[in-house]
């Protein structure tokens, strides 16, 4: 068929399966630029590391295999790119590549292959410099001669079945006179075999298929391994030629193995005799087992030796399942080499869900990529992070480098005690200063370029106690001390001043929160005490006078507050404060979770509080952020979230995003991206919420000590008496954002946005691009704890609904792409799963009552239930309920759809014994006001399509009734016409419409798409004739996505389908 | 999460541990017979990829005292009445020997395999590496196998499931994918149900050059009479009240003409009355003996997962429960 497709494929988002720095110098002497070469499905993607998200550059390399390596060639002629992976290879010139005209001509191999690499050509006549080198699956070396465009065998090794393979080519040398590969392969039964062989020169390339030919050595059986074998590396040659190989398996751990000696080392006995296969029978024949790694949660992926001994150390690079890509080192070339420690030096997460699958290492730069099942591409500059280490002091140290010398211990123990001083408090006053209070009431300040301590000063009112903050970037800090004074100390000039926090108030100063507002030139500083016991704040105001030398703190004020709590409240104990100079409101955040509002405006004294509303229920508010619309506000309970603030009739709080990182929430900036810090177990973790991954993340010991941080340069914080400071650099990044880290199980729109949920337990917000068909991620919610199964808007978009396993139903209010808040919880059952659901808009005249939300759920226990979601109070109400059984056998299944038919003529149920049913609605089914729910009606049609599972479910209003379109387990396409009017049904199935079940049918204007798991997409054209109903097949593509489970129109023509990753296709209505 | 939770969600789980199981595969087997009828002058039988033994335990239980029943694993395996268990790889040369000597040197009528690999989530790499176990049993079977014999093997229907088919339709007479109700709905596996070997003539099995490696597959004859897009006429297993549509010429593009591929039919076996694999059940009251339903022990435990050390070391360290430790 010549005529133009239907379907165009437009953007995909896919497991990140290939990784390789490529170095490009286009113009002679300048600055060679650094790009990524990324193998996503059967496509390439070129990005520039400078510019995230940007991708110059992507194209289709193989029909329909996955890229799983990028190599390149290290040519002085030119350099040569090769993409492979599965069954296929693709060679091209680098120059070639960003060029439109590249043709990627696909090469197809014999048997899947593990690795494949250039070596020098042995050719005499080359075509090219280089030729390429593979090994299979089954432990064969192949070469690909391009004159004949064949693959003949260079070697074959033991034979077993292979998860993994390294090559190494080695030139030959004064005791090899033949140039040789070295082979290292890593079988399913978890042994490693390391073996060579010669390369002959072919004076012609039809002879070489004989002559190429030579017996292989096996130097090596190296044993140990308790699981598969997933990835092997030979080390190159280290200092006292030693070279190592690493291995790494489903056993969780990785081994380095001493292989210097493999060429002088005897033959292993080949395999001919009778040996029992499977794991741990044999023992290791030659080559030992240095040293084992422990530390990965899960499968380790790959492994990789660095080139460089760092500190005569030698280091390696892993990825795993667990989401980490870890450095580990070891000291080579000890005496007893038994028990040498394989150290992890260093851990990155920045991936979500499962598998880091890719990685890529640029030595000059120190660079290192990673790739995940996510989609995501993170970037470290692991060597300038690894250089960065971690400060401590001790309390003696520091007063002896300021010149204080503690007492001559007269009488020990007790006086010790009393005179020992301890730090209490710290503030980040910038980036490159913080300060410190000290027990003795000593105010100390660290310059981080200088590394020098200075004393500030010493206060009797700090001794014992001593409450510190800082203005950031202003020179000035505040203290509070246990007379109820506080101070305000200028960190340049060393000036202090003094007053009382309140009047006849001379406990201690429970706490200080810092504003600030900018008038013009001018600063107007903001201190508000609270004391032990308080019902009123006192909010003190300040600027200072730079004209004169020193400055001087000129124009202070105080103003009474009185606690936003009512009589018979717990107390409202302030955590955080915020000031909004332009609205003249003051915002203030408690331990409770509340947030208190004041009009500053206001002549009322002292100032009562506009309003107190329970934002964080259980937990602290810890920051308070202004935004354009709006606040952010974060709490020690995980959450955070966006309000935004209506001030007529009433100041009123609307919640319009809110989420829940795991992650006890102490502070968060909102930039283009929002970024939070907290603590998460022993660890200061920051994260960047918006790409979801871990920005840094420092072992402190916990959150239950003295801290302080500067985003972006520092995190200071106090363990066993002493102060610690780790440097956080941003040396962390997404090149690239991806989606769910495990299979997207379902979907739904809205417009061009887009709600998708997961295995990962995640549901995710994006929109789709209208002008390059990209997914752009939006808000992520993590509430539920099991995938998410079904998802469905309401008609206007308002409301998303989305349901799985544990039968959990959430309601959410959804108002963009990056708002999204959860409204109601429907009742669950821990056992049982929800497939399907679908919600039908109940509309009342007048009043709000009655009007809502109708949904009609399906249980894993046969179980049909509807509800009455209420959105103003958030509630579901059981409406009705029955439970599913085919009318004769009285038997039950799984029900995997529910959907409300159209004109309200009934509820349509499919499930895994591959019948419709339909359960006919009532004209006068009223929602409201009963007692006991309903019980389900009896059915009204029972019509068998499929053999066993409804995979996928459209329905198609008709003139007298509905046509549905069903994708089976049955690898069949059916069609039932149902007369809804006189319950008849009738219907007509393709067999064998896919390879493998069909999982997403969707009705894609005047025709039907389906596509299963054998990642056909297939477009259909059914009619009804007078014979009844005929299909012609129109057009069929593959889809990158594996396993897929649903398709989706959106935003008009696109069809966007989903599995392990996102396809999304233009359709045209074609001729 | 509970023992009788895992019940609930799983009849079939519980049923094993019912009925003695060593595993709940044993009903994909029962499932899969009382379809093809598979044991029907069975004598001799050979069960590769054995361990734990369900299979093993559904041949033992079901075929006559004088049958002769060979199981294979590279795992170690409980023995079971009138089953010969032997530890050994299925792609090594001197398995045929052995297997040949315990079947007296008379061919198999069945060869049947369950085996699967741990899979990794890559999709592409799991259903290869499937592909190349469910080869290398058939490679076995084609070397025991008499003429008009069953092989029986577990497939994951993926992207490239249409080319397995397609080699395995060059040695038997039929063809059929199948999916017994005990085998989850969202799981990827189902089985190929292969009848009436009869390799073409001239065609010589041998383990040393096993099919797809060493040795191409042979034409399939019955691709003459397959329909254009590699259906042949076979007849489809539709349920009853619903009419076949008859393809016109289908369009769209051939994209991959170098590989032959055939959609093997499918048939879903196993009665839709049986206990539904996906669908969470109320636990029964009373047991067998009219005592008080317990949840019971599984039969055996699960084999030791390669990651049992560093799960131990884990706890050594004081470390979490270790939450990433599942394998999928």
């Amino acid at each position: 068929m010549s005529s133009s497709p239907f379907l165009r494929h437009i953007s995909n988002l896919s497991p990140v399966t290939a990784l390789a720095f490529q170095t490009v110098q286009d113009i002679p002497d300048s600055v060679p630029e650094l790009k990524l070469l990324v193998g996503e499905g059967p496509f390439i993607k070129i990005l520039d590391i400078a510019a995230p998200e940007s991708i110059l550059l992507k194209r289709r390399v193989f029909s329909r295999e996955r890229i799983h390596g990028i190599t390149l060639s290290s040519s002085s002629r030119q350099q040569n790119v090769l993409f492979w992976g599965g069954r296929s290879v693709c060679i091209t010139r680098a120059t070639f590549l960003p060029r439109e005209e590249c043709v990627f001509e696909e090469i197809r191999v014999p048997d899947w292959i593990f690795y494949a690499m250039f070596i020098p050509s042995t050719s005499t006549t080359p075509v090219s410099d280089e030729e390429v080198v593979v090994i299979t699956a089954h432990n064969v070396l192949l070469k690909y001669d391009s004159t004949s465009a064949s693959w003949y065998e260079l070697a074959s090794g033991e034979r077993c079945m292979l998860y993994s393979a390294h090559l190494l080519y080695l030139p030959a040398d004064t005791l090899n006179s033949q140039d040789r590969i070295l082979v290292a392969a890593g079988t399913v039964f978890g042994e490693i075999l390391l073996w060579s062989v010669a390369i002959i020169s072919s004076s012609s390339s039809s002879s070489s298929s004989i002559h190429g030919l030579k017996n292989p050595n096996t130097h090596y059986r190296l044993l140990g391994h308790e699981g598969s074998i997933f990835d092997v590396n030979i080390s190159p040659k280290y200092y006292g030629d030693k070279c190592y190989l690493a291995s790494c398996s489903d056993d969780r751990t990785i081994r380095i193995w001493d292989i210097s000696q493999f060429d002088s080392s005897f033959p292993v006995s080949s395999d001919t005799e009778i040996k029992k296969t499977g794991f741990g029978h044999e023992l290791a024949q030659g080559g030992k087992c240095i040293s084992i790694g422990w530390g990965h949660g899960a499968r380790i992926w790959g492994v990789q030796f660095l080139p460089v001994i760092k500190e005569s150390l030698v280091e390696l690079l892993s990825i795993s399942e667990d989401l980490t890509s870890r450095f580990w080192t070891f000291h080579p070339g000890q005496k007893n080499t038994k028990n040498v420690e394989l150290k992890n030096i260093a851990t990155y997460q920045l991936h979500s869900g499962k598998h880091i699958w890719s990685y890529a290492l640029d030595f000059e730069r120190g660079l290192l990529a990673t790739g995940g099942a996510d989609g995501k591409i993170g970037l470290v500059h692991y060597r300038d992070d690894q250089e960065s280490q971690e400060e401590v002091w001790g309390m003696d140290s520091i007063l002896t480098q300021i010149g204080v010398f503690p007492d001559e211990p007269a009488e020990p123990n007790r006086k010790d005690k009393k005179t020992h001083d301890t730090f209490k408090e710290y503030a980040a006053l910038d980036n490159d200063c913080f300060a410190a209070t000290t027990t003795q009431g000593r105010v100390l300040t660290y310059t981080l370029s200088q590394k020098r301590w200075d004393l500030l000063g010493q206060w009797t009112g700090l001794k014992g106690w001593s409450i510190l903050a800082c203005w950031e970037d202003s020179g000035l800090i505040a203290l509070g001390d246990h007379n109820g004074q506080i101070g305000v100390l200028d960190t340049v000039s060393k000036q202090a001043w003094w007053w009382q926090s309140m009047a006849s108030e001379n406990g201690k100063v429970a706490g200080v929160f810092l504003g600030r507002a900018v008038t013009g030139d001018e600063q107007k500083y903001y201190i508000l005490t609270t004391v032990l016991s308080p019902t009123i704040f006192s909010l003190h105001s300040f600027k200072m006078d730079h004209s004169k030398s020193p400055s001087a703190l000129i124009d202070r004020e105080t103003l009474l507050l009185r606690s936003p709590v009512q009589a018979g409240e717990a107390k409202f104990l302030v955590t955080s404060l915020a000031i909004n100079q332009k609205t003249n409101q003051l915002f203030l955040g408690s331990r409770a979770g509340g947030l208190g509002i004041y009009d500053l405006s206001s002549t009322i004294r002292p100032l009562w509080a506009l309003s107190h509303t329970l934002v964080h229920p259980t937990d602290a508010v810890t920051a308070i952020l202004l935004l354009e619309s709006g606040i952010l506000t974060t709490s020690r309970n995980g959450e955070y979230s966006y309000l935004s603030i209506s001030l007529s009739p009433d100041i009123c709080l609307t919640k319009t995003h809110a989420s829940k990182p795991s992650l006890v929430i102490e502070g968060a900036r909102q930039q283009d991206n929002l970024t939070l810090w907290g603590f998460r177990g022993k660890n200061f973790t920051i994260i960047n919420q918006t790409s979801q991954h871990e920005v840094h993340s420092v072992e402190c010991g916990g959150a239950h000590r003295a801290w302080t941080h500067r985003l972006n340069r520092y995190f200071v914080w106090t363990k066993a008496g002493k102060a610690h400071l780790a440097r956080t650099y941003p040396h962390r990044k997404l090149l690239q954002s991806g989606l769910h880290g495990r299979e997207i199980k379902s979907i739904a729109s809205h417009g061009d946005l887009i709600a998708t949920g997961a295995e990962d337990t995640l549901l995710r917000l994006s929109t789709l691009s209208p002008s390059s068909g990209q997914l752009c991620p939006g808000a992520v919610v993590g509430t539920h704890t099991t995938g998410i199964h079904a998802l469905q808007f309401t008609p206007n978009g308002e409301y998303l609904f989305s349901a799985g396993g544990a039968g959990e139903l959430f309601a959410w209010r959804v108002r963009s792409a990056n708002e999204i808040v959860l409204e109601g919880t429907c009742e669950g059952w821990s056992d049982l799963r929800i497939e399907g659901f679908d919600v039908l808009p109940i509309e009342r005249e007048g009043a709000d009552v009655g009007s809502g939300v109708l949904l009609a759920i399906g249980y894993s226990d046969s179980t049909i239930r509807l509800y009455h979601f209420s959105p103003s109070t958030g509630t579901f109400r059981l409406e009705m309920k029955g439970t599913y059984s085919r009318i004769r056998e009285q038997k039950t299944c799984c029900i995997l759809h529910v959907k409300f038919l159209p004109n309200n003529c009934g509820i349509l149920v499919a499930g895994t014994d591959g019948y419709l049913s339909i359960y006919p609605l009532s004209k006068t089914f009223s929602p409201v006001s009963l007692a006991h729910p309903l019980p389900l009606p009896p059915k009204s049609v029972e019509k068998r399509v499929h053999q066993s599972s409804i995979k996928a479910l459209t329905v198609a209003a008709c003139a007298n009734g509905v046509f549905i379109y069903t994708g089976g387990d049955d690898c069949a396409f059916g069609i039932t016409h149902i007369d809804t009017k006189n319950s008849v049904a009738e219907s007509w199935i393709v067999p064998r419409a896919h390879a493998s079940a069909v999982t997403a049918v969707l009705c894609v204007g005047v025709r039907v798409l389906t596509a299963g798991v054998d990642q056909k997409v297939k477009l259909w054209e059914v009619s009804e004739g007078e014979k009844g109903i005929t299909v012609e097949m129109r057009e069929q593509r593959e889809s990158a996505v594996a396993d897929i489970s649903a398709a989706e129109v959106v935003g008009g023509g696109k069809v966007v389908i989903v599995g392990v990753g996102v396809d999304v296709w233009e359709a045209s209505d074609g001729p | 999460m509970g023992k009788s939770s895992k019940d609930k969600r799983d009849s079939y789980y519980r049923l094993a541990k019912e009925q003695g199981w060593r595993a709940r595969s044993a009903f994909k087997l029962l499932q899969l017979n009382s379809q093809f009828n598979l044991f029907e002058d069975a004598t001799r039988v050979v069960d590769l990829c054995a361990a734990p033994g369900s299979w093993s335990q559904v041949l033992s239980r079901t075929l006559p005292p004088t049958s002769t029943i060979v199981s294979l694993d590279l795992q170690p395996m409980t023995p079971l009445p009138g089953v010969t268990t032997l530890q050994a790889d299925i792609t090594h040369p001197s398995t045929l020997p052995l297997l040949l000597q315990h079947l007296g040197n008379k061919p198999a009528d069945l060869v049947i395999s369950d085996g699967a690999p741990d899979v990794t989530g890559m999709h592409d790499l799991d259903e290869y590496i499937q592909s190349q176990l469910l080869l290398a049993a058939l490679n076995l079977a084609t070397c025991v196998l008499k003429p008009g014999g069953g092989f029986v093997a577990k497939i994951f229907r993926g992207r490239d499931v249409a080319v397995v088919f397609a080699q395995l339709r060059c040695l038997f007479d039929r063809v059929t994918c199948a999916k017994p109700r005990s085998s989850r709905g969202s799981s990827i596996e189902a089985f190929v149900v292969c009848e009436g070997y009869s390799p073409p003539a001239g065609f010589k099995p041998s383990l040393e050059t096993p099919l797809g490696l060493g040795m191409k597959f042979p034409e399939s004859r019955k691709r003459a009479s397959a329909g254009p897009d590699g259906k042949d006429k076979e007849e489809e297993h539709l349920v009853d009240g619903v009419r076949e549509v008859k393809l016109e010429e289908p369009g769209g593009e051939e994209e991959d003409g170098q590989e032959a591929k055939y959609i093997a039919s499918f048939i879903a076996c196993g009665d839709l009355s049986d206990f539904d694999s996906d669908a969470t059940y109320a636990l029964p009251e009373v047991d067998e003996h009219g005592q008080k339903w317990k949840s019971k022990d599984p039969i055996q435990p699960p084999t030791a997962p390669p990651y049992k050390t560093a799960l131990e070391m884990r706890r050594q360290l004081g470390g979490g429960s270790g939450g990433n430790m599942s394998t999928s």
